[in-house]
């Protein structure tokens, strides 16, 4: 253990541990930083962190130097007021750094630095640089007349992503961050468009199109920590909320979490689209090319009916692979005691969705897998079923046996995050009755069912937001039907 | 045995020179007497001089040819070596009258001690058998049969011996530093990258004395306990990377590099690295960046290469000339190395002497003479006989120094006490036509466009002090831009990460510091007294010289000079870009630029 003084404060660490490191875990916040980030090397670009030791004339990086016992640590003498002060007017100087136009005022780390620092005016004249910007990326915007070359997204994409696809060119002050060796970020052929790099920015260079203009983590009301519903991994996710939507996700920086902080793709970009879908309400039930809106006994009654009605062998029940494994043992109980069998399955990553290629989150995929076997033990009624196979389209490769299928009774549970399936929507489509319970009104999905019930989006689940309609969850929809069959729901 | 030996200078500048052709013709000159019996004609590394050359030292008597070309080669043949009458045409003149027989005589060369260079010149570089039979590897074999590690460190210690790289670190301290790091894996890395522009004092070790380089390197990774070395050479030194080349597959034939050197357990490789020339990538950290294949850009240290170095094992890196100097120091002794010099700078330094002093080259002095004596007796004073006013000194961001820093002895202490830095050894000298602002502008210039762009009071700072010395060198300067110079310059001083901005603010620090004058004359009274700011000079037509000849007109490139035979001529100087063609054309110097 070694003993240090901040500004007379007595603190304590361990040797090994930056001068950052220490103050950091003794609560002290005078030391200003800019190019560290948590979980990456640091590396001492900015020169904002600085600190005197008393009794030496050297000016130390806090980020970057290790404590020594016995330090007497300045953080604000006036000298590194006014270093810190000029560096931020020369960062300022030399890009085009006018916060009324940039997407990320107000979250950006080098504006809060300035006012922390009262730098009400630059001295030295604006640069204004001819810096090319690149918005060939679909899913991302670089804008490098903000970047202050703190290499934080570099490092982030290297050591954390593994991707490395980004780096820097040049030298001096033309400087500046690039992809792929100098390709434009939408031909890269190295990155995995997870995004990383835009959560590790401090200014609003590197900005994802799907978060831009929904909100500032700034404005927003909360940040939740949650778990990523879309696969096995079980990525942490930082949601942010503003008036009980969500604003952007976020991964959990630091090195708290096994996922270092990283999220793919779906997880960061996907999964904020997917979530903003139109909601179902109320329930509703098919009225010639339409629906009608009806009352919960309304809508239950008539599932009863047409459950009692159905060969429980030309039956079945299907629930999203995403749906919260609770209520997957309530929604196997409950057909499990009607003798229908069930399967879990959810769509088709969307072609477009270019899933991650690097090995650690390509795992997902497989976790996918893995997590269908295990509720697999629920068995495939769709593979058992007499008249389609796993994966066999009919409607696509058999038409014509296609019109010889049919179903009495079909229930669907889905998130609604991803389109669901062939087989799924083939199911649908030639059952007598189906009922789908889902959050979202999505198609074509809804033109095929007959009854639709409203669910619980995820993160009203993971309670991240109210739910915002009056929503019965799964297990009350299941309680109520199994009253009126009069049959008791079997523990699994 | 050979009667005489004639020794041609191969280095860069004789090279280019033109030593190629004399070399030839003189070899066939003596085909042609038949004297390939009698005479040794031996290619040689850099004399120093190079301003002179091709440059040819006929031995025993060692004479001294300047500017020799092929045809004057075919005459050193037939009048010197056949008849033995020397040519005194092409000898080294110190003055009109006397020419100067000896090299031993040449004010360039008596005030030097060469340590460093002591066979630069003397052997021919691609000759193993030549370097051994000047006492090469002698050291090496000493330190391996006789000497402890720890005694090799301590007679370096004892030497006194500081990096010639820039940075002055005591090499014996940094080598035990180095030893002291556990691990059985250890590198040592010479750096041969020579950024600093119109440096070439490690170049003509390299190119005249790689063997003393690699036996160097042997000694110090002996006593550090390593066993693999690279060196790091930029590219642009094809002639360097050759001879290093052919030196280390002399060393490895002659057993002096590989396995179980001297029959000892001592087991030594070299590597060559080419380096593209980035000029930070001179800085260690970066170097060894460089080499593991990364951008070159500093890392924050500690941890120091000692501990951390190449491949996160420990590293100790030295100069070229710091290398060149171990082998003499193990043969003559440390207390012998220390017997030159100041009380904090032992043993000699070599300088690139340029600019405006007569006799430009290298040289290699004790540390502690003045720079007084470098200037005015080994560079023979000021060019044209005009006023010296300033020498900037250690490379790009040396310092300036006044005529009244002349009587300053050369050493880490008093350079660093001015302002200034010892460097790797630049020493450019000015004249009074020399604006200092102009100067410190060239020099920021420089280290601005050098930067690595990592870190940003030495990116956005050195660009920012560029911009307002433009400014000021164009007449736009205001007063206020003096004190905001200052503070930004000491900012980047103390908060670069590396040497690179640390020192990057020292030309323009001490031309603030000793030629204040000057700015002011340029910020109050619009005038750049070295008429050298061309947005602060007027061109002006004296119409009672001017006889109306019309040729400056002719010969303006803006076209901005008026009159005919009738009416007077007169400049426009608003169009005026300058260029001064008009005073060197005036044939009654009826032309004055104010
Ligand atoms: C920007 C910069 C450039 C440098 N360039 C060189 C160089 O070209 N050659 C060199 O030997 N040292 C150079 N150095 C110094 C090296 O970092 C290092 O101190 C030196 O190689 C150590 O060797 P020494 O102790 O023998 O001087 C440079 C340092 C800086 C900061
Ligand atoms: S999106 Fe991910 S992979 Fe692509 S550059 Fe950014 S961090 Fe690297
Ligand atoms: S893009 Fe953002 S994270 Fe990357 S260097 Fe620039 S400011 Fe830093
Ligand atoms: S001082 Fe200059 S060269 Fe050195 S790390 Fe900083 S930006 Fe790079
Ligand atoms: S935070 Fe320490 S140098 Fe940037």
């Amino acid at each position: 253990m070694i003993k240090l003084h901040f500004d007379g404060k007595e603190c304590t660490g361990t040797k090994g541990q930056t001068i950052l490191e220490v103050a950091l875990a003794n609560g002290i916040t005078t030391i200003p930083t800019l190019c560290w980030l948590e979980g990456l090397h640091p590396e001492g670009a900015c020169r904002m962190c600085v600190v005197e030791v008393e009794g030496s004339p050297k000016m130390l990086t806090a980020c970057t130097s290790p404590a020594e016992d016995g330090m007497k640590i300045l953080t604000r003498t006036d000298k590194l007021k006014e270093y810190r002060k000029q560096i931020l007017e020369l960062l300022f100087a030399g890009r085009n750094h006018f916060c009324m136009y940039c997407s990320a005022s107000g979250d950006c780390e080098l504006q809060a630095l300035a006012i922390e620092h009262g730098m009400d005016s630059v001295r030295y004249p604006y640069l204004f640089p001819n810096i090319e910007n690149d918005t060939t990326s679909s899913d991302f915007m670089v804008d490098r007349n903000r970047c202050v070359l703190c290499d934080r997204c570099i490092r982030t994409c290297q050591e954390i992503v593994g991707a490395c696809s980004l780096g820097l060119e040049k030298r001096g002050w033309v400087t500046n961050v690039i992809s792929d060796l100098g390709e434009k970020f939408g031909n890269s052929s190295t990155c995995v468009s997870c995004g990383a790099c835009a959560q590790a920015c401090p200014t609003g260079t590197i900005t994802i199109r799907e978060q831009a203009y929904r909100g500032r983590r700034k404005d927003c009301d909360k940040a939740v920590e949650a778990t990523c519903p879309l696969c096995a991994m079980g990525c942490k996710i930082n949601v942010h909320v503003r008036r009980n939507s969500l604003v952007r996700i976020d991964g959990v920086t630091g090195s708290k979490y096994a996922d270092g902080g990283q999220l793919c793709r779906k997880g960061r970009i996907e999964l904020l689209r997917a979530s903003e879908g139109p909601r179902l309400t109320t329930p509703m039930i098919r009225s010639g090319a339409g629906f009608r809106e009806a009352s919960w006994d309304e809508v239950l009654d008539l599932i009863t009916e047409k459950i009692n009605k159905a060969d429980k062998s030309k039956s079945g029940a299907v629930a999203s692979l995403m749906t919260p494994i609770d209520e997957l043992k309530y929604f196997a109980g409950f057909f499990g005691a009607l003798g229908i069998k069930t399967d879990c399955r959810e769509g088709r990553v969307p072609p477009e969705a270019k899933y991650v290629k690097e090995s650690h989150v390509r795992s997902a995929d497989d976790s996918i897998n893995d997590r269908e076997n295990e509720v697999n033990r629920m068995r495939s009624i769709l593979a058992a079923s007499p008249w389609l196979g796993v994966g066999s389209e009919p409607s696509e490769k058999e038409p014509v046996g296609k019109g010889m299928l049919s179903l009495d009774f079909l229930f669907f549970r889905t998130t609604g995050l991803v389109e669901p399936c062939v087989d799924v929507l083939d199911a649908l489509d030639h059952s007598k009755f189906s009922v789908v319970q889902t959050p979202y009104i999505s198609h074509p999905m809804a033109y095929l069912a007959d009854v639709l019930i409203p669910a619980a989006a995820w993160f009203e689940l993971a309670g991240i937001c109210e739910p915002a309609v009056s929503i019965k969850e799964m297990c009350e929809v299941l309680e109520s039907l199994a009253v009126r069959l009069a049959i008791k729901i079997k523990e699994v | 045995m050979y009667r005489s030996h004639v020794l041609i200078c191969n280095g860069t500048g004789c090279h280019s020179g033109g030593a190629t052709e004399t070399t030839e013709a003189i070899k066939k000159e003596i085909e042609k007497l038949s004297l390939a019996n009698e005479v040794a004609v031996v290619p040689t590394g850099c004399h120093g001089m190079c301003e002179m050359g091709p440059i040819i030292v006929v031995y025993p008597e060692g004479t001294f040819y300047c500017r020799v070309n092929p045809e004057d080669g075919v005459e050193i043949v037939r009048e010197h070596l056949a008849k033995g009458r020397t040519v005194e045409r092409l000898m080294f003149r110190e003055s009109e009258r006397i020419s100067v027989a000896s090299y031993k005589e040449l004010p360039f060369y008596s005030k030097q001690k060469r340590i460093a260079l002591k066979n630069c010149g003397y052997i021919n570089p691609d000759s193993i058998e030549e370097y051994i039979g000047h006492s090469g590897y002698e050291a090496l074999g000493k330190c391996l049969t006789s000497l402890t590690q720890e005694q090799v460190i301590e007679e370096l210690k004892k030497s006194g011996l500081r990096g010639r790289g820039g940075g002055g670190f005591p090499t014996g301290l940094k080598w035990s530093f180095c030893a002291k790091s556990p691990g059985p894996k250890k590198y040592v890395i010479c750096n041969a990258d020579e950024g600093d522009p119109g440096a070439f004092m490690d170049r003509s070790i390299l190119e005249g004395d790689p063997h003393s380089i690699i036996e160097g390197m042997a000694i110090g990774a002996y006593a550090i306990g390593a066993d693999e070395a690279y060196i790091y050479c930029r590219a642009e030194y094809p002639l360097a990377i050759e001879r290093l080349k052919t030196a280390i597959a002399q060393a490895e034939e002659y057993g002096l590099l590989g396995e179980k050197i001297f029959g000892t357990d001592f087991s030594f490789e070299i590597h060559i690295k080419e380096g593209a020339g980035a000029f930070v990538c001179g800085e260690e950290t970066a170097l060894m960046g460089s080499i593991e294949g990364k951008r070159g850009m500093p890392r924050p240290r500690p941890p120091f290469p000692a501990v951390s170095g190449l491949w996160g094992k420990p590293t100790n890196i030295n100069n070229v000339e710091t290398w060149a100097n171990v082998p003499q120091i193990i043969l003559n002794g440390g207390e012998w190395y220390a017997s030159m010099g100041t009380a904090e700078s032992k043993g000699t330094k070599v300088f690139a002497l340029t600019g405006k002093v007569k006799h430009t080259g290298l040289v290699e002095v004790p540390m502690g003479v003045t720079l007084r004596e470098i200037i005015m007796e080994i560079g023979g004073g000021i060019l044209n006989d005009k006023k010296f006013k300033a020498v900037q000194i250690g490379g790009p961001s040396g310092g300036c120094l006044t005529e009244d820093h002349l009587d300053t002895p050369v050493s880490y202490e008093d350079l660093t006490r001015l302002g200034a830095i010892m460097g790797s050894g630049g020493l450019v000298v000015m004249d009074e036509e020399n604006c200092m602002i102009d100067v410190a502008k060239f020099f920021l210039e420089f280290t601005q466009r050098e930067s690595c762009g990592k870190c940003s009071p030495c990116r956005e700072g050195t660009k920012q002090m560029l911009i307002m010395l433009d400014e000021i060198t164009k007449g736009n300067g205001k007063i206020e831009d003096i004190k905001k110079l200052e503070e930004l310059a000491l900012m980047v001083k103390n908060m670069s990460l590396c040497g690179l901005g640390q020192t990057a603010p020292n030309p323009l620090l001490t031309t603030l510091k000793y030629f204040r004058h000057e700015y002011e004359a340029h910020i109050i009274e619009k005038r750049c007294p070295a008429h050298v700011c061309s947005g602060l000079i007027t061109f002006t037509i004296h119409a009672d010289k001017c006889k109306r000849c019309g040729l400056c007109t002719k010969n303006c490139p803006a076209k901005c000079i008026s009159g005919d035979k009738n009416t007077a001529y007169v400049i426009d100087n608003e169009r005026c870009v300058k260029c001064g063609t008009c005073i060197d054309k005036c044939p009654f110097k009826a032309i004055t630029k104010e």
